[in-house]
């Protein structure tokens, strides 16, 4: 059976906000298929924990204009603890889908960016293995804008047991099989002469190569948290195909994430960063289950020594450590991709 | 605010919710009032991103 794209169409978005927030809207308008730099689009997912009908008036009205409860409730995946899911229409890039929180925050007149009520979920296309899940996972926690003790039981979902796409309780989730909007550029290497390895030429495509595939993140909360995610989760998904423009600078930043990690001694190796075995039964849910308690006691682990940390800079006021490290390779990773875009005197590229 | 993590055998611990992370902070931070000002993103002039 075809599964039903669960988001509210960005017309109905546009409709609405241009009467509440025209300037915004017409922005988005512009520029929502624009991407950036040639990193992938990001869809959103926001996970409200308080009930809807105390968020007042403006955001309830808001909900009703874009399709109502029911519109809702036809996404059965959302965080356990959550009393609804919003999901929104892909975009083209991490500063159309701010803009787009930010048209929601205005004519919703509610807080959702740093408000611990709401946690956001971002979607890229394409399933990072389970290193590069790893990786993502620990630059998406300590490249976060505020650090934060979640512990992994927070994030269950509605999806994390079961025979249907079992997901685990993890930061870094994979889809749940439903279709992809592809109209998107992409951002393609390819070598015209073939003895001639080294020179590379630059294709861009105007469509997504997957049709149902995304990695995504749970654990974003601010503007920073969207664009670091769909930046470092692009770079590693370009590694991963191999045929992705922003190849090289994904793997230097997976080998620069590989020493810090290693000197760190974090624990890594043999963890399931995403749970990727989808096999019913009772015996695969064991094994799964045995998965999520290793994968939590990690995180426990990791905050551990955030935590050690923070008390250290605080006390010395220096800078270096972890959080520094992780957050320098992903500003490194960005310079070299905006430094690659001046070199090919191009800034945006809208697909035809 | 503190959030309690409890794993099986080990001591709980206490970590700060929700922490600035040091690495974005300003490098010559000026002094931080008492109370951070909340943000009302409906008293926001609206704009249009640059």
């Amino acid at each position: 059976m075809e599964a039903v794209m669960p988001y509210v169409p960005i017309e109905n978005f546009e409709k609405f906000l241009f009467e509440k927030v025209p300037a915004l809207a017409n922005w988005l308008a512009q520029n929502k298929r624009v991407i950036h730099y040639g990193l992938f689009p990001v869809g959103l997912k926001i996970h409200c924990t308080a009930p809807l009908n105390t968020l007042g008036r403006s955001f309830n009205y808001m909900i009703e204009r874009l399709g109502g409860v029911e519109m809702l409730s036809v996404n059965h995946y959302r965080i356990k603890a959550a009393s609804f899911c919003l999901v929104l229409p892909p975009v083209g890039s991490a500063e159309a889908a701010i803009t787009l929180i930010k048209c929601l925050e205005h004519a919703g007149e509610v807080e959702i960016f740093n408000n611990p009520i709401f946690q956001i979920q971002v979607c890229t296309p394409g399933r990072l293995d389970v290193e590069k899940a790893g990786i993502l996972t620990i630059a998406a926690v300590l490249g976060a804008e505020r650090v934060f003790a979640l512990p992994a039981r927070r994030v269950k979902t509605t999806f994390s047991q079961g025979d249907y796409s079992p997901r685990g309780v993890r930061f870094t989730i994979y889809d749940g099989h439903g279709r992809m909007d592809r109209d998107f550029g992409w951002w393609r290497r390819t070598v015209p002469d073939k003895t001639d390895k080294k020179h590379v030429v630059l294709s861009r495509d105007c469509q997504l190569p997957f049709k149902r595939k995304r990695t995504d993140v749970l654990t974003a909360t601010s503007p920073r948290d969207i664009s670091t995610i769909n930046f470092v989760a692009t770079i590693l998904m370009h590694a991963h195909m191999s045929n992705g423009y922003w190849l090289p600078v994904g793997r230097a930043f997976i080998e620069v994430m590989r020493e810090i990690i290693a000197r760190h001694q974090i624990t890594f190796d043999g963890v399931q960063w995403v749970c990727t075995d989808e096999s019913k039964g009772k015996a695969a849910q064991s094994a799964r289950d045995a998965d999520d308690e290793l994968y939590a006691g990690v995180m426990y682990e990791i905050y551990s020594y955030v935590s050690d940390e923070l008390k250290r800079l605080v006390e010395k006021g220096t800078h270096d450590g972890i959080l520094f490290e992780v957050c320098q390779a992903i500003a490194e990773a960005m310079r070299a991709v905006e430094q690659e875009v001046r070199r090919l005197d191009l800034k945006k590229w809208r697909p035809s | 605010m503190k959030t309690r993590m409890h794993q099986p055998g080990s001591q709980p611990i206490e970590v700060p919710e929700r922490q600035p992370n040091p690495a974005y902070a300003p490098e010559r931070a000026p002094q931080q009032p008492e109370h951070t000002p909340e943000r009302t993103p409906d008293k926001t002039p609206e704009k249009a991103p640059a």
